[in-house]
């Protein structure tokens, strides 16, 4: 368990040191990873395991390492979410590359991702297309894509959100309402 | 334009074009390309998107799916794991996978032949931590030997080395599909599930906790024809003991492993040792609750998407809905479907039957706190099979998590101090109040002996019983009352009070006025008790309601009265009326104050909270606000465009909320009338028939309410900004002032609704309601109009209905109105006349005489109980002008015989009935001459007063007289003569110089109450003082009692105040403080012989209440002042006769009385069916059942519920007895313990004993033995409190070893 490098990491991005959220990110990044190949062994065929669930076990572990007054909640999540997009990316990127008939099965743990809505169940470019149009949404609008990262990568409900970022439920709304058809229009365009 | 600009205003648009509907958006769209042609470009597609629907696109959280168990990838995806290869073992077929093993079907041939299941642990799982877990089932499962566990036959490596383990192989389905398609009935559910906990409980037994209980992990067979339960997979068992493996590997991993729908709250905490049996049984509850009603307690789906710290808050803080009321919120919502989930017959009739006992049971399993819960399996199986058997469970219905505390605004209330039951006289005759408790002083005994855990089932005991009471109602109204008696012996107060309440046949109604016969509308009651009705007439009214006369009117409005309020603490009233006025009135003189003309009708006026302003609203939508001390109009508030609708003053600044029916409104500030803030319309509605709009109790919010009246409400939360936090549709509020939290309805049900943040912070079951009318002064109750629009009493910690008012159902129930007097025992209800209802049972008495004597009573009387049965002896003057005395017998109702003795001017009855007391000469006449006769009439004896006395007192056995006189030169002597003979027995100067009274406390007894505030009670016979007591300072005994035998003293005080105190304690202090009792110059005070209950007289009244801790127990509110009241000698009953001449046989406690009227109405037989009984009846009952087949599970049984009842010694015969079946093994340990704590207990009240049977000493001799056998530690053993007095023995020290 890492946590204490955490605790640490959290510390830094905190303060704004640099270089310090990437360490988060891969952090929180091994550790996601670790808690999903642990839980897995506990699951039952058709049992699924949720991205929320997954975050908020890493969380909570954490937590139980740092001390009360501090709260780091924002920037774990943040940081969660992004680590949580990078396993998904990485997972859509070797499958893909396996369908091209390359390589040998992945020995480490293999997720998938929920369907998006198009394509096949199980389709790898589905999260690569939502991959790149969240990059180029975060671009033009920072918060609505924070609030997607934390919604469906981190998987934390609206209320969350609106905690998590200090606003209100009706603003988390509107603009996830916002960046889900922004995205979705993004991701049409690039398919057509 | 910027990049950024642009961007930010891209989202403005959006937002609000989301809201416009097509050629809205399609407006804003090219005016947005005019404004920038990008810009409206990138909105139209967006809004095109938005318009087409987005689905369930990015909805959710991403899911992910662990794909080692749905291979995927390469070559070998759809191939399934190749089965091993195992010596002995052939035809393998997989039948299940798990996370780490994988199951196949397998037929054995040697030893023997048989199908088995085979585990194997998958290829590449088999690291440390598997393979551990893998050692972990196995010993598990060695250790069990039960028909319902899986049995394992072996274990082994296979050729490749993998382990595996042989079990037994179960075809069958899983717990709840097999109910679910083998139907099984509510009765095969239950008993089922009780199977599975003894199965668990054996598992328990053998130290093995499964952590892993779910209906997949529960398979069930049919074996001849039963129900067969095995439970399989003990996969993340962990010992109690220890030794199964590393269990630390486990808790590091552990946390989350399991299944989070049947994982108990505690088993989310990273600390492991708080994971124990009650996690089991928390599970078996999620899985009973599964069986019952088809559905989890916690919606799958809504746990799994709610992300893991809300999914772990749910599941340790949200209490799910009871089985019945989610089953029948499943048949509502989809009909049928829910009778599919679960395949029941009838689900609303298995809602019925669910509903009550079996709900208990459930969610004790099921509670937060595995403290709450069942400690052990086997209490949920026993629960179950109770529960089959018509026995009452053990589980108690959960209580309201909600007590309100300010209900009443103006009322500054006195709750009683016990609990107090309000009755009333037929005869329509002013009430009586009566103390429900039988026994209840010596159960407390029984109570403070038990432990805890016994209080605690008592009371549940005692809640099981009430609800039985309830059920049977309706069957068998004699069965209802007498397990409403029963339930009395073990329940909380007030749920027995409120299942006697319930059963007894009672004359509720307490009084009824018809006003002019106009149906009433808005009842309030004054601080002292008196009611103010208005009715849909022109005139308000006061009302007493003791006797429902009409103290005042308030006349003057010419046409109806449509609203009024009260300021108390001005003593004024307000009304509004149709004839275009407001009127204040004063409370006292009923003269008008003022007049307010509205040049138009009203729809309502009020106070401010400080009563300093009224506000009136008239129909045309005008507020005024005038001040109350000058009457000068204030404010004048005409709308401008909607009519105002509702007004509010704000609690504590000087603001008043507008509102109009289309929902916006203002706040504006009182006096210069500026406007404040704005509340928003509600928009795109249509505008409401009715709409309310008040500030919340702290004011920094605003509630509303809409209604077209009679279909659906809506209430709003909304902050002062308008903002709304909370909108509920199908929503109202209670009527009455508003509270923080806030009782409203909910699409009929009852919630919490806090004003402040708008959420929903509690729940309360009950049947579906229509409107909230008020809730008592004491919170324990509140009044509510049920769906047949009648107005319902229910209890406010279970939400259950106490009983349905009868003759207060209204047509239009949204005028029903109802208010509770401030004592909290009565209340008013609209309805056609002006009714005041009693919330408490009847105290009636056996007999009333008195109607035989029709001329002037003149208050010479006395009663007695005697050989000749209960007498009054009777001043009757005789025609031509002499006296003369009847003897009446009160049980015959006939003149025994009248008396003419010679000169005497006043004849007593002496307290034992046995002779008559004559004292002749008129008070100014000296000296007074005293004759005792017989009641023949022959005299016995006569004697001239020796002293000039102040005042005279006959002793209650009749043998003595007391003279209090002055003595010389200076104080007073007090002089007690046998009345027969004249001898002088006492002759005591009393030194002070004061004066004081004196009175026979009882028998043998004299006291002298001084005005020093002393008081002393004398021996006769010896003349010493037997007591001298201080009473507090400011206050003088008025009378005494004392009881010898039970030495027990009781004053009756001057203050109003009656005390107890020990004779044998400390005379400073009062064991009890009678405080109830009202101003009175004839206070006087006594025991009831052979009950522990004592009683005082003052006025009209006779108080009742217990001898040592003078809690109250009953007051009699008779028709006038009081001037005798006699126990029967043998305390069953008692006599009291009041200045009005009327006479009255009471029985000591009518709930005896009731109970033996209502088992003359049933058969033995039917006794049993219902399980009635005492508890000394319930116990044989029991002791019966379970000796009928020996076990030294019943003989502990037996004697723990001898415990219950605080009989240690017969606890001990019984643990004996059980110890008697032989040895127990390592199960033992719990029992040996219990039976040595008992012993030590036992040690601890009597002393070792010196040897003599019962040798205590000896037989905890046997059972640390026992112990030491199973290596119990000493350490343990000493825990054990008391055990020190043991071990004090050298015997026990021997066997210790020390």
């Amino acid at each position: 368990m890492k946590s204490g490098q955490i605790t640490i990491a959290l510390g830094r991005a905190e303060r704004g040191e640099a270089g310090a959220s990437e360490e988060l990110w891969k952090l929180v990044y091994d550790d996601l990873k670790g808690i999903a190949a642990r839980r897995c062994a506990a699951l039952k065929p058709g049992d699924t395991l949720q991205a929320t669930a997954l975050v908020n076990e890493a969380w909570m572990r954490l937590q139980s390492d740092v001390p009360r007054e501090w709260d780091g909640r924002a920037h774990f999540f943040g940081a969660a979410a992004v680590s949580m997009r990078n396993i998904l990316v990485d997972q859509a990127r070797k499958k893909q590359s396996l369908r091209r008939g390359g390589g040998v099965r992945p020995a480490e743990l293999d997720i998938e991702i929920a369907d998006l809505g198009q394509g096949g169940e199980d389709d790898p470019e589905q999260i690569l297309a939502l991959d790149e149009a969240m990059t180029v949404l975060a671009t033009r609008f920072e918060r609505p894509a924070q609030i997607m990262m934390l919604r469906y990568f981190a998987g934390q409900s609206v209320v969350e959100v609106a905690e998590l970022l200090g606003i209100t439920d009706r603003l988390v709304e509107r603009e996830s309402l916002f960046a889900r058809t922004w995205l979705r229009d993004f991701i049409d365009r690039k398919a057509s | 334009m910027s990049e950024e600009e642009r961007n930010q205003r891209l989202m403005e648009l959006f937002a609000q074009g989301v809201e416009l509907d097509v050629d809205e958006r399609r407006a804003m769209v090219a005016q947005a390309c005019e404004e920038n042609p990008e810009l409206g470009q990138e909105l139209g597609a967006l809004l095109q998107v938005e318009a087409r629907g987005l689905g369930d696109f990015l909805e959710g959280a991403a899911i992910a799916v662990p794909t080692d168990l749905v291979p995927v990838i390469d070559g070998v995806e759809d191939e399934a794991p190749r089965p091993p290869k195992i010596d002995g073992f052939e035809e393998l077929s997989l039948v299940g996978e798990g996370g780490m093993g994988v199951v196949y079907r397998a037929e054995q041939r040697q030893p023997v032949r048989r199908t088995v299941a085979i585990k194997v642990i998958r290829s590449g799982m088999d690291s440390r931590t598997v393979l551990q877990r893998f050692e972990v089932e196995r010993q598990a499962l060695a250790r069990m030997n039960h028909a319902y566990i899986a049995s394992v036959h072996d274990a082994g490596s296979d050729q490749e080395g993998r382990p595996f383990l042989v079990m037994e192989f179960v075809d069958g389905s899983s717990v709840t599909e097999f109910c679910r398609a083998e139907k099984l009935s509510l009765e095969e559910r239950v008993e089922l599930c009780a199977k599975i906990c003894e199965a668990v409980e054996h598992a328990h037994r053998r130290g093995v906790l499964h952590r892993d209980l779910k209906p997949s992990n529960v398979l069930v067979v049919r074996q001849d024809g039963a129900a067969i339960p095995k439970i399989i997979d003990f996969g993340i068992a962990k010992s109690i003991l220890g030794d199964l493996s590393e269990q630390t590997l486990l808790t590091q991993q552990g946390a989350f492993l399991g299944t989070p729908e049947y994982m108990g709250p505690e088993q989310f905490d990273l600390d492991a040792s708080k994971i124990d049996t009650r996690t089991d049984v928390y599970a078996l509850g999620v899985i009973a609750y599964e069986m019952i009603t088809g559905v989890l307690p916690f919606d799958s789906e809504r746990l799994r998407t709610s992300g893991l710290g809300r999914m772990v808050s749910i599941l340790q803080s949200e209490v799910p809905p009871k089985p019945s009321t989610r089953l029948r919120a499943l048949t509502k919502l989809n009909g049928k479907g829910a009778a599919d989930a679960a395949s029941f017959a009838s689900p609303t009739r298995w809602a019925q039957r669910i509903k009550g006992e079996l709900d208990w049971v459930v969610m004790k399993a099921l509670a937060k706190d595995p403290d709450r819960r069942y400690g052990t399996p086997g209490a949920l199986a026993d629960d179950l099979r109770r529960f089959l058997s018509f026995e009452p469970v053990m589980a108690a219905p959960p209580s309201g998590a909600f007590r309100l505390r300010r209900f009443v605004r103006r009322y500054r209330v006195q709750v009683a101090a016990g609990l107090l039951l309000f009755l009333s006289l037929a005869g329509g005759l002013t009430g009586t109040l009566w103390f429900l408790s039988e026994s209840k002083d010596n159960e407390a005994v029984a109570n403070r002996r038990a432990s805890e855990a016994v209080k605690a089932q008592r009371v549940q005991l005692g809640s099981s019983l009430a609800s039985r009471a309830a059920l049977a109602i309706q069957d068998d109204p004699n069965a209802a009352l007498l397990l409403a008696l029963d339930a009395g012996h073990y329940a909380d107060e007030y749920v027995a009070a409120d299942a006697i309440y319930r059963a007894l046949p009672t004359h509720d109604l307490v009084g009824t006025q018809n006003l002019r016969d106009c149906p009433t509308r808005t009842l309030e009651f004054l601080d002292d008790g008196r009611l103010l009705a208005q009715t849909t007439d022109n005139v308000l009214w006061l009302l007493d309601p003791d006797t429902s006369r009409v103290i005042r009117r308030f006349d003057g409005h010419t046409y109806q009265i449509v609203s009024m309020d009260v300021a108390p603490e001005l003593g004024l009233v307000l009304s509004a009326a149709l004839d275009e006025t407001v009127r204040l009135w004063g409370i006292e003189d009923g003269v008008c104050r003022a007049v307010f003309d509205q040049g138009e009708r009203l729809r309502y006026a009020a106070f401010s909270p400080d009563s300093k302003w009224i506000a009136a609203l008239t129909v045309g939508g005008v507020v005024r606000v005038y001040d109350v001390e000058s009457l000068g109009l204030v404010n004048e508030y005409v709308p401008e465009d909607a009519p105002w609708s509702s007004f509010d003053f704000h609690p504590t600044e000087k603001r008043l909320l507008l509102h109009t029916l289309d929902g916006s409104g203002e706040i504006r500030s009182l006096g210069d009338g500026e406007l404040v803030s704005r509340v928003s319309a509600l928009a795109g509605e249509a505008p409401a028939k009715v709409s309310t709009a008040r500030f919340s109790p702290s004011g920094e919010h605003i509630v509303r309410t809409f209604g077209p009246i009679t279909i659906e409400y809506r209430t709003q939360v909304l902050a002062l900004d308008g903002e709304v936090l909370r909108d509920l549709h199908d929503c109202r509020l209670m009527k009455g002032p508003l509270c923080e939290p806030q009782m409203a309805l909910l699409h009929g049900q009852i919630i919490y609704l806090s004003l402040e943040t708008g959420a929903t912070v509690g729940e309360l079951d009950s049947e579906p309601l229509t409107s909230l009318l008020g809730v008592a002064p004491d919170g324990q109750r509140f009044l509510a109009v049920d769906e047949q629009r009648d107005i319902g009493l229910f209890n406010l910690s279970t939400g259950a209905k106490i009983r349905k008012i009868a003759g207060t159902s209204e047509k239009t129930w949204v005028k029903a109105r109802a208010a509770f007097h401030p004592d909290g025992r009565r209340f008013a209800a609209s309805g056609p006349r002006a009714r005041i209802w009693s919330l408490e049972p009847e105290y009636a008495p056996l007999d009333v005489f008195g109607e035989e004597w029709a001329y002037r009573f003149e208050n010479r009387a006395t009663m007695a109980y005697g050989s000749e049965g209960a007498m009054v002896i009777v001043h009757a003057p005789e025609p031509g002008g002499g006296d003369s005395w009847n003897l009446w017998s009160i049980d015959e109702r006939r003149i025994l015989r009248t008396l003419r003795p010679e000169g005497i001017n006043f004849l007593y009855l002496s307290q034992d009935g046995e002779r008559l007391l004559g004292k002749a000469g008129r008070p100014a006449e000296k000296p007074i001459r005293c004759v005792a006769f017989d009641l023949e009439g022959n005299q016995l004896g006569e004697f001239d007063e020796p002293m000039e006395g102040t005042r005279r007192w006959i002793d209650p056995d009749g043998l003595t007289i007391a003279t209090l006189g002055k003595a010389e030169p200076s104080g007073m002597r007090l002089q007690i003569v046998d009345f027969a003979t004249g001898a002088l027995m006492l002759d005591r100067k009393l030194s002070d110089t004061f004066f004081g009274y004196a009175s026979f406390p009882q028998y043998g007894y004299a006291a002298v109450h001084k005005f020093t505030g002393v008081s002393e009670i004398f021996d006769v016979a010896s003349g010493t003082i037997v007591c001298s007591i201080q009473n507090p300072s400011g206050a003088m005994g008025f009378h005494a009692a004392i009881d010898p035998a039970a030495r027990r003293v009781l004053i009756g005080q001057s203050n109003k105040v009656a005390r107890a105190y020990d004779l044998d304690g400390d005379l400073t202090e009062p064991t009890g403080e009678y405080t109830g009792l009202v101003y009175s110059d004839r206070v006087r005070a006594g025991f009831i012989p052979h009950t522990d209950l004592a009683w005082s007289s003052c006025s009209n009244e006779v108080h009742l209440y217990h001898a040592a801790t003078c809690r109250p127990f009953a007051i009699l509110r008779l028709d006038a002042i009081v001037i005798d009241v006699v126990p029967h000698p043998d305390g069953s009953e008692f006599l009291t006769l009041t200045e009005s001449g009327r006479c009255q046989r009471w029985p000591t406690n009518p709930l005896t009385v009731a109970r033996e009227k209502a088992v003359e109405g049933m058969n033995e037989a039917t006794l049993k069916v219902y399980g009635i009984g005492t508890p000394e009846e319930r116990r044989r009952r029991d002791h019966e059942r379970l000796l009928a087949s020996p076990s030294p599970g019943g003989m502990m049984k037996i004697g723990e519920a001898a415990l219950i009842d605080g009989d240690l010694d017969l606890a001990i015969e019984y643990f004996r007895r059980a110890a008697g079946f032989g040895p127990l093994g390592r199960d033992g340990v719990g029992f040996y313990k219990r039976r040595l704590a008992l012993l030590c207990r036992r040690i601890a009240r009597d002393g070792t004993g010196q040897g003599a049977p019962p040798d205590d000493v000896a037989e905890a001799a046997e059972v640390i033995e026992d112990c030491l056998l199973l290596k119990v530690p000493i350490e343990a053993l000493r825990k054990i409190p008391s055990f020190e007095l043991l071990e004090a023995e050298s015997t026990i020290r021997a066997i210790l070893g020390i």
